[in-house]
């Protein structure tokens, strides 16, 4: 895609047509793993989707809350507020999850709406939509980091020098690629 | 956070003292609001965040993000606990991990 430019109100990226599919097709997986962590199953998938193998790894995170191991990608998401006391932040985030997942899914099914009226090569986000823009995109990111093991910065090094047939080497580009995609937005604005 | 972020500009030098959470002379504002360093979000996001939420002014939003980025945290608030929760939400709700503690005394 080309960088974001802001013209009356609205921010105007061109987007190749697979480049705003397979985003949003990412979202749509990040909106799956947050719903179905409320409990409803993991979504059955096409035997030929490319993002099945990555999805299945990803429907881990639907397992977790009290009880069981809490899926790393569900703990990024929703962190701890307290560092020693797990009391209270077992309490705080039996106040604040339920708003902050339905705020993040809210977001996410924005950013797919904005992504779904690509037209003529250009995605439009109103300026209304840009906190859902990137907040979606960090979200995404924070799960990806999560899968790829991205624990301290020198991981994400580690990965930018994988052997060309890696299977992690098409996840750590789109996760750079998202990267670029929210610089822009923020050079944008 | 990742360093290669050009948009950056390098905050302006000589912070006034009053501009800083002077978390010592708090005691009607016990606690403190901790924003610590991860390996995912971008130093510019990280700016945008602390000027959006905490309407603080571009210097002081990058001198915090850069605090973070080379001490590994920085204090961005101080407050009641219940005030210091609801920015604790808010940071998390932008992506970023914070957490609430007691001020130092």
């Amino acid at each position: 895609m080309k960088g974001f430019r802001r013209k009356d109100g609205v921010l105007i990226g061109r987007f190749e047509n697979d480049e705003a599919e397979i985003l949003a097709s990412l979202v749509a997986q990040l909106v799956d793993v947050l719903t179905e962590s409320e409990g409803d199953g993991p979504v059955a998938h096409d035997a030929g989707d490319p993002f099945a193998a990555w999805e299945a790894d990803f429907a881990h995170a639907a397992n977790d809350d009290d009880g069981g191991e809490v899926d790393p990608v569900m703990e990024r998401l929703f962190p701890d507020a307290y560092r020693d006391d797990a009391t209270a932040s077992a309490e705080f985030r039996r106040f604040t999850r339920a708003d902050q997942l339905n705020q993040k899914v809210t977001r996410a099914e924005e950013v797919i709406a904005d992504l779904r009226r690509l037209a003529r090569g250009s995605v439009q986000i109103p300026d209304a939509h840009v906190d859902a823009w990137l907040t979606t995109l960090t979200n995404l990111r924070l799960a990806m980091a999560v899968r790829l093991g991205i624990e301290r910065a020198e991981d994400a090094d580690m990965l930018s020098n994988l052997p060309f047939d890696d299977p992690r080497g098409w996840l750590h580009s789109v996760y750079e690629w998202l990267g670029w995609v929210q610089e822009s937005i923020l050079e944008a604005l | 956070m990742p360093a290669d972020t050009p948009d950056s500009a390098t905050p302006s030098g000589g912070t006034a003292l009053d501009e800083r959470t002077d978390v010592s002379e708090a005691t009607q504002s016990p606690w403190v609001t901790i924003v610590w360093d991860d390996p995912v979000n971008l130093m510019s996001y990280v700016t945008h965040v602390f000027r959006e939420y905490f309407t603080y002014p571009k210097a002081k939003a990058e001198r915090l993000m850069l605090q973070v980025h080379n001490e590994g945290r920085s204090v961005v608030s101080s407050g009641g606990r219940e005030e210091m929760e609801r920015d604790v939400n808010a940071m998390h709700a932008y992506g970023l991990w914070a957490t609430l503690d007691r001020a130092e005394s």
